[in-house]
């Protein structure tokens, strides 16, 4: 019984995970667009980003389910950029799943892609991490208390 | 215990002072009460809102602020009950929907605000103990979050203006901001701040001046701005603070309560002998200001990012490329007032 079961889910698994890895933008982040460029900003961590060039065009196709479609679709709008395109934008797409700007889920109910019109001219792609603040945030000192439960080093 | 039981605990203490001064403000027409047993503390904390103050008059007041020390209440204050505060003042656990918390647990001073009584709470063990900064920008978090319902917005910035139209000088600290505005003033524009000013948010985006007080590095000043030793107001302890003018007593005709915002100005120490003046994009005119700014005031991040993504996309922003010559520091300033804002 116990092999029927594992014969029977496994695969259900594996078919599930192959079709709905899902990459979408993190709900917690505040992403808007000025100019073409976009700024998203991690107003928890004190981390904001831009990005800039065709990988504008690239968030703005989130959510998708294969990175790769919507790379290739991007590569081959400018065929004499299609290999530089395919390597920043694929290198761009590790950054903000490295700095949770997307993420990847392989639970959530498969979403139609967003159709979007394709740029006429090809920018080159950059990202930007602006992490000033950052430093100060994590500042976080250890402390005794008194009775009352005020710092007990000022005194 | 709630925020809400907690602040309702320290307001019940502070009702029950037998007597106390008040100071009314009026800040971008709106009235304040400022309200303290303690003449020390008023000492300490009055002096950088000074030009804000007014005659009494009968209207009700929008905000009220208690600021005490621990030797004016009856009963001892307990700390904050609640763990995971960080190292700006903010704690992300807490439901603060109503009540707000500001507090560093390294220093014995708390803030507190309710916004359904519209009243903010200072309280400090000791004024011995009251940070020398936090009199150079009195009650900043309260005016924040008070903010919060406004169409308003503080901004870490200075501003400096020309017959009623103002520019905002933003940047993390370094960058030149303060030394440019008190350059400025220094050649007769006027003062609007140099480290955090009130943003209006409406059809026309205002500046208001919200501190009177200037603040110089000691190597800075010697440098470039000796002259004013006299009038220092911290001589005892400026050498290892900042040095503190009253910028109001020093410059009084150079000193207005408000202007209209007409553009962001992203000041550089650019190491290149003269200034010069680059168009800038909005995305870097926020990043200039909004990071710094949302570090320095925690809570309500969401809304005060938004409030300062309008200010940036409203106005035109341009870089400002410092260079050496202080004179044609000044003249080619002169010259971008009147090409960029008064004619425009």
């Amino acid at each position: 019984m116990k092999f029927l079961i594992f014969f029977l889910v496994l695969p259900s698994i594996l078919f599930k995970h192959q079709l709905f890895i899902m990459y979408y933008l993190n709900p917690r982040l505040a992403a808007e667009i000025f100019d073409g460029e976009y700024i998203i900003a991690n107003l928890d961590t004190g981390l904001y980003f831009s990005v800039q060039g065709l990988a504008v065009s690239m968030i703005n196709f989130l959510p998708f389910e294969t990175k790769d479609q919507v790379i290739d679709l991007l590569a081959n709008t400018f065929p004499e950029n299609s290999e530089t395109i395919q390597k920043e934008l694929t290198s761009i797409l590790e950054e903000l799943i490295e700095n949770e700007i997307v993420l990847k889920d392989d639970l959530k109910t498969l979403v139609e892609s967003k159709s979007n019109t394709l740029p006429i001219k090809y920018v080159a792609s950059r990202f930007n991490k602006y992490a000033d603040m950052q430093d100060l945030l994590l500042l976080d000192p250890i402390h005794d208390v008194d009775e009352d439960g005020w710092n007990i080093k000022n005194e | 215990m709630n925020t809400t039981l907690y602040f309702d605990e320290v307001l019940l203490l502070i009702e029950a002072l037998p007597s106390f001064h008040t100071d009314e403000l009026l800040l971008a027409n709106r009235k304040i009460n400022l309200c303290t047993p303690s003449m020390e503390l008023r000492r300490l904390f009055l002096p950088s809102l000074q030009h804000l103050v007014v005659n009494k008059t009968d209207n009700q007041s929008e905000l009220t602020i208690w600021y005490v020390e621990e030797k004016d209440l009856k009963q001892k204050l307990k700390a904050p009950p609640w763990t995971g505060f960080n190292g700006q003042g903010y704690n992300a656990s807490l439901n603060q929907e109503d009540v707000q918390i500001f507090f560093q647990p390294w220093q014995k001073q708390l803030f507190l605000y309710s916004k359904s009584k519209k009243t903010g709470i200072y309280w400090v063990s000791d004024s011995h103990f009251v940070p020398w900064w936090e009199c150079t920008f009195s009650f900043r978090i309260i005016f924040h979050l008070w903010t919060q319902d406004l169409p308003a917005q503080l901004v870490h910035s200075g501003a400096m203006a020309k017959n009623g139209e103002a520019v905002l000088i933003t940047g993390k600290s370094g960058s030149g901001k303060s030394t440019s505005c008190l350059n400025l003033l220094r050649a007769g524009y006027n003062y609007l701040g140099d480290d955090y000013v009130w943003v209006e948010l409406s059809d026309t985006i205002k500046v208001y001046t919200l501190y009177q007080t200037g603040k110089i590095e000691t190597e800075n000043l010697e440098e470039r701005f000796s002259d004013w030793k006299p009038f220092i107001i911290n001589k005892q302890d400026y050498l290892h603070q900042k040095a503190i003018f009253d910028i109001k007593n020093l410059y009084p005709k150079s000193f207005v309560s408000s202007a209209v915002l007409k553009a962001i100005l992203l000041p550089t120490v650019a190491y290149q002998e003269y200034t010069s003046f680059e168009t800038a994009s909005q995305i870097k005119a926020l990043m200039a200001m909004a990071p710094t700014t949302l570090h320095h005031l925690p809570h309500n991040r969401t809304n005060s990012y938004n409030k300062m993504i309008m200010i940036s996309s409203k106005l035109s922003s341009f870089d400002w490329l410092l260079g050496r010559d202080f004179n044609q520091f000044i003249s080619s300033f002169d010259v971008f007032i009147s090409n960029e804002i008064t004619n425009n």
